[in-house]
């Protein structure tokens, strides 16, 4: 009994499930990141109107761009994560290319579409005989 | 004094445009199968069609007619499911272009602000 190809909907199902808890989780990473310039943006302002010290500012700077170099380094991490579920998406469908199969009155039959390579036949070089010209 | 405020706005992937882009996906996927299912029955039915003319109670001008038919359907079928990858391959470009934009753009606090 000849079978076609069948694809693993549950495989093909995780991986969609993948790229939406990927998506989700980047712009949950960006709206930490907007929140973060928010605050502070607050904080700057509480600063220059003389709410806040330099000591604590400088402080809140420090701890900021930690924490940006902290977002940045996850957003291109979860990014290089799509990449690589999107190339294992590319693989499974390509796995699916049909299967060709041919009806006959003795039955059905399937075949490969691409013929076997044959290994390529080395030429052997002819090695040029030296002749000396007669004087 | 006037305070001047701060308006840096991070990069923002539009999840509605990515929903959007997975659920085509989704059904995609959902569609190969199906082409790949429907092979299968074509293939089973001429196998059942086949079984009976060589019991013979099927003529060989039917049998004939049978496979040229399920030929047909093959072939149908065989480029649905060829158009249907390279459908969800554009899709799963389209999704690595979307996510690529989202590449994060560097912010740098100081005393003065938010560069």
């Amino acid at each position: 009994m000849v079978q076609t190809k069948k694809m693993n909907e549950a495989t093909f199902a995780k991986l969609v499930k993948e790229f939406h808890a990927v998506g989700e989780l980047i712009r949950a990473r960006q709206e930490e990141k907007q929140a973060i310039i928010d605050s502070f943006g607050l904080e700057k302002k509480r600063y220059s109107e003389g709410k806040l010290s330099k000591k604590a500012l400088e402080s809140s700077v420090k701890k900021t761009n930690k924490e940006f170099s902290r977002l940045d380094k996850e957003l291109k991490r979860c990014i290089t994560k799509v990449t690589v579920i999107g190339n294992a998406s590319q693989r499974l469908a390509s796995q699916q290319d049909p299967r060709i199969f041919i009806a006959k009155t003795s039955g059905i039959f399937s075949f490969n579409k691409k013929a076997k390579r044959k290994s390529p036949v080395r030429k052997k070089k002819v090695k040029k005989k030296f002749v000396r010209r007669k004087k | 004094m006037k305070v001047k405020e701060i308006k840096s706005n991070t990069k923002k992937l539009k999840e509605s445009d990515l929903a959007s882009i997975i659920k085509e996906l989704h059904s995609l996927g959902e569609l190969i199968r199906a082409r790949q299912e429907e092979k299968q029955a074509v293939i089973n039915e001429f196998n059942s069609e086949d079984r009976r003319f060589l019991v013979g109670k099927l003529s060989q001008r039917t049998i004939n007619s049978s496979i040229k038919k399920t030929r047909a359907e093959l072939k149908r079928l065989n480029q649905e499911i060829r158009d249907t990858i390279k459908e969800s391959k554009e899709k799963l470009n389209e999704i690595d272009k979307l996510i690529s934009a989202q590449s994060p753009k560097r912010f740098r606090v100081s005393l003065s602000g938010v560069r």
